[in-house]
């Protein structure tokens, strides 16, 4: 099956005389894949899928990214106008920025279908639809209505409307429920799960929170300081972790069915700023399994296939 | 609309309303205090050098000289609610008809220097906020520097001086040419008056004669707004919505006309009301250059013929002016901002 | 304040800070440096044309316009900063007190200053004018009227957004007297943006006397005030150095005030970050 979005060396730095902050990133996603990018703040998660989307106006991109065969970095403005939307929708973080406060949501729902060319009154009918499956109560009244009437579980609600209004063939969902409820955050993910299988979506599900990731994703990227250090099937990462950073984040997870965990578990330290990446191994001064030749190898490890997935740990062999 | 947001319009209103009364009750009080305090006794100077002193006290008690404060305020106040603004002394007319008179050409005056401003400045800020630190970017900031530094008048004379006596592009002086001079319209608006006259000849005329002082007057304009709408469309343009807007895949035109201008010009349309007033306060500058007639030329002569009333008279019709411009822009704002007509009133 | 120097970037920004200094050294030391008396009147040499001796050319009553052009900076620079200082005080007594209260106080001010923000000094001016007769009293009184409200808008403002900080209740929790917290902590904290407003209102304060002295009441001749001087040469037009050059003045000291301004509020204002900070991911 021919990849969706494939990724080679990419990386990218916000200006000329800085770090790269994520360098020579490469991955693939199928059709209908449901992905997971994992990692902590800062590890460069969203900077991958936003910029080379072109969505981040000031990032200085190289390498190659290709939707669908089309290479987007460098690529014009009219050709990725061609992609966004259209073929690859996105749901952002907090659903209280997100939309426009000056606008109508029906309006900025159809936006997207009008400029392709949709009549209004075919684009507000789709939209109506839109909102109705995507659980807005009323939708036909409530079309008329803006942002600040509706709250954050509806607002993201919204919002994940718009990224399927062009009826695309990848969302990416970026914490789509950091600033949610937990109650709501479930009905959330539900949906973009539910929307994903029946239009048949790959999804890119970017977040921090592990419990997301076992329940929503068929396989999962573990990202540290810019680099991809794990690529497994997500079942598999959380019963056998193919990477000490993998391993020391499921074990943060607090454990309700353990009678003597007296401590929670954590990975000492913090995660290093682009300009500051540790020679050898970028996570080596934080492993608890890391030894002298961690330090010395010239540059961080690259990903190695390993058993069911790839690695970027050189003692995974005798580790894991 | 709901029925609630209908409610809180209309607090709003009338919480802006009450406002603007009590803004016009104080402007009142110092107009008149400014007239109050004027040294000498108006009543020696209306009766004459050759008066008897009976005839200054008859003339003190009939102008209520002798009544204290509160209550000259108040016969103030009722003379004002009737349009009683006193006699000018140097054209003997009632203030409130000179004002009527020379009121429209201040009017154009503004208006056209406001055309001007939104006309450039809107679009030289876009420019500059989506060239952000280009070469373009840096020459306009200059540009707004130094429209921001230079004097109305100055720019005004030099503009006269090469652009009209030099070269003669546009006239040196007036509203109209002298062949047009005896043009009378009915509301003192020329170009309103001669297009219904179908006068199109004086319509031109009086388009040529605007040019230069309206421009001149709008320089200082321009450069604050330009650079007000390049800083809050910098602002806007690093919003969430606007990544989100990017993503569905629409024109960058219409990421940065229908998203971020949109909300960047709510804080820019409240400081072009702003600006009303105090273009109306900069014509004299402009009146007295380009010899047109105005009210602010009509303050000046009060004061160098120290007849208090018409300066006051001026300053009253110019607060009043200002006032009901900041109703109307906060009123505007209202439908600008949605969410305006939501929240309760508090957080105005 | 002062590493202000460290952020000048362009030469055009480099030359503003120059020229600050330089007009305020002129002001300061303009008597010694003035070839000839701004004052001295010599109608056999009215209105020359610019010379070695006449830097600047002389006016309509044979002064010397170089000389009259020093000592307006004095003049000029002297208003503008007592105007601003009465009002800066003016504005932030009524900003704190207002941001402080809170409630009905702090609306009932607001309100009271909303009414006036923006008032055309210019009009307010004639009217002072009128009343107690044309000159620099009645420029600078219809100036303080107008123009405090900005500074308290801006006060309240800022305090509000500092109050609340963490020092500041840190210093609270710790018994520091009210008073202490407002000199020590409060101001210093909040008002460094207050230095953005004056160095923009120097500029916008200099347009303003100098244009209501051209329209005669402001200063009066034979004052050496530059706009007086501009509307006095008016009506020479041959001889164009009699306006050219105080206009010139008026045009670089306002425009390198607002050039430092607008560098101050770079620096000064996080809010207009040049590049938007890298999402955490």
């Amino acid at each position: 099956m021919k990849n969706l979005l494939e990724l080679n060396s990419v990386s990218v730095r916000f200006s000329p005389d800085e770090n790269d902050v994520i360098d020579n990133l490469s991955f693939e996603i199928k059709k209908g894949e449901s992905l997971g990018i994992a990692g902590e703040s800062g590890s460069g998660k969203t900077v991958s899928m936003l910029s080379i989307l072109g969505l981040m106006p000031q990032a200085i991109l190289n390498g190659s990214a290709k939707f669908d065969g089309e290479e987007l970095i460098g690529a014009s403005n009219v050709v990725l106008n061609k992609i966004r939307g259209k073929r690859i929708g996105l749901v952002l973080q907090n659903p209280f920025t997100a939309l426009d406060p000056m606008l109508r949501i029906g309006d900025q729902i159809s936006e997207g279908l009008i400029s392709e060319g949709w009549s209004r009154r075919n684009a507000k009918n789709h939209t109506i639809n839109l909102l109705d499956e995507v659980g807005v109560p009323s939708p036909k009244e409530r079309f008329f209505d803006y942002p600040h009437q509706f709250s954050g579980g509806m607002r993201q609600r919204i919002v994940i409307a718009i990224a399927l209004s062009q009826d695309p063939e990848l969302l990416i969902a970026d914490e789509p429920t950091t600033a949610l409820d937990v109650r709501v955050q479930k009905q959330v993910m539900q949906l973009i799960k539910k929307e994903c299988l029946d239009r048949g979506m790959g999804l890119v599900l970017i977040t921090h929170d592990l419990g997301l990731i076992s329940n929503y994703t068929d396989r999962v990227l573990m990202m540290y300081a810019g680099k991809i250090v794990e690529d497994s099937p997500s079942k598999k990462m959380f019963e056998n972790p193919l990477h000490p950073y993998s391993k020391g984040l499921i074990d943060c997870l607090p454990n309700l069915n353990v009678d003597d965990q007296k401590f929670l578990t954590t990975i000492p330290g913090n995660p290093p700023q682009s300009n500051d990446f540790p020679n050898g191994c970028r996570f080596h001064p934080r492993c608890s399994f890391s030894n002298v030749d961690c330090k010395v190898i010239d540059k961080h490890p690259p990903l190695e296939k390993y058993k069911w997935g790839s690695s970027g740990c050189i003692h995974v062999k005798e580790l894991f | 609309m709901s029925f609630e947001s209908i409610k809180n319009i209309s607090l709003y209103i009338i919480q802006r309303i009450v406002l603007t009364i009590i803004a016009l009750v104080v402007l009142s009080f110092i107009t008149f205090s400014l007239s109050y305090i004027v040294p000498g006794d108006a009543a020696l100077v209306a009766a004459g050098p050759s008066a008897g002193k009976e005839k200054i006290e008859q003339l003190r008690v009939e102008m209520g000289l002798n009544l204290p404060f509160y209550e000259q305020y108040f016969v103030y106040l009722t003379k004002l609610s009737r349009g009683d603004l006193g006699k000018s002394w140097f054209t003997h007319q009632p203030i409130l008809n000179d004002i009527k008179d020379l009121l429209p050409a201040s009017a154009e005056l503004v208006f056209f220097a406001m055309l001007f401003n939104i006309i450039i400045a809107i679009p030289l800020g876009v420019l500059a906020a989506t060239k952000r630190d280009s070469k373009t970017d840096f020459s306009i900031r200059i540009l707004v520097m130094i429209g921001a530094g230079i004097p109305i008048f100055w720019l005004g004379l030099l503009l006269q001086h090469f652009l009209a006596s030099e070269t003669g592009l546009f006239p040196i002086a007036g509203r109209l040419s002298f062949s047009n001079r005896n043009f009378e319209g009915s509301t003192g608006f020329l170009f309103f008056d001669s297009v219904v006259q179908g006068e199109w000849g004086v319509f031109w005329d009086s388009i040529w004669h605007i040019i230069l002082p309206a421009f001149t007057l709008s320089v200082l304009f321009i450069a604050v707004i330009t650079r007000t709408t390049r800083s809050t469309l910098m602002r806007a343009l690093e919003e969430d919505f606007i990544t989100l807007a990017r993503s569905k895949g629409i024109s960058e035109y219409r990421v940065i006309i229908k998203h971020a201008l949109r909300n960047a010009l709510v804080p820019t349309v409240t400081i072009l009301g702003m600006q009303v007033g105090w273009m109306m306060g900069a014509t004299v500058l402009v009146e007295e250059i380009f010899g047109r007639p105005g009210i602010g030329k009509y303050a000046v002569k009060a004061v160098t013929q120290s007849d208090i009333h018409g300066v006051v008279g001026v300053v009253l019709i110019v607060g009043i002016i200002f006032i009901f411009s900041n109703l109307i822009v906060d009123i505007v704002h209202l439908f600008l901002n949605p969410r305006l007509r939501k929240n309760s009133i508090g957080n105005l | 304040m002062f590493k202000l120097f460290n952020y000048l970037r362009s030469p055009i920004e480099k030359g503003a800070m120059i020229f600050v200094v330089f007009i305020v050294f002129i002001a300061l030391m303009g008597s010694y440096l003035a070839p000839h008396d701004p004052y001295e009147a010599n109608f056999k040499n009215t209105l020359s044309a610019p010379s070695i001796d006449y830097l600047f050319g002389t006016d309509a009553a044979g002064r010397d316009v170089f000389s009259r052009v020093i000592y307006g900076a004095r003049l000029t620079l002297a208003t503008t900063l007592f105007v601003i200082a009465i009002v800066a005080i003016i504005g932030i007594f009524v900003g704190i007190i207002s941001a402080l209260s809170g409630g009905v106080i702090d609306n009932l001010l607001m309100r009271f200053t909303d009414i006036w923000l923006g008032f055309p000094p210019l009009i307010l001016a004639l009217g002072f004018a009128a009343s107690f007769g044309a000159g620099m009293k009645a420029a600078i009184l219809a100036l303080i009227f107008t123009w405090w409200p900005n500074y308290a808008r801006l006060s309240r403002a800022l305090i509000l957004e500092t109050k609340d900080k963490d020092y500041i209740l840190s210093a609270k929790a710790m018994g520091v007297p009210n008073l202490r917290i407002i000199f020590s902590h409060l101001i210093p904290n909040a008002f460094d943006v207050l230095f953005v407003q004056i160095s923009l209102d120097v500029a916008a304060v200099i347009l303003v006397i100098s244009g209501l002295s051209f329209i005669g009441v402001g200063a009066q001749i034979p004052l050496a005030e530059w706009g007086a001087m501009i509307a006095d040469g008016r009506s020479a037009s041959k001889a164009w150095w009699v306006v050219f050059f105080p206009g010139l003045a008026i045009l670089l000291t306002a425009t390198s005030f607002n050039l430092i301004g607008d560098v101050l509020r770079r620096e000064l204002d996080p809010t207009l970050s040049k590049v938007k900070n890298e999402k955490p991911s």
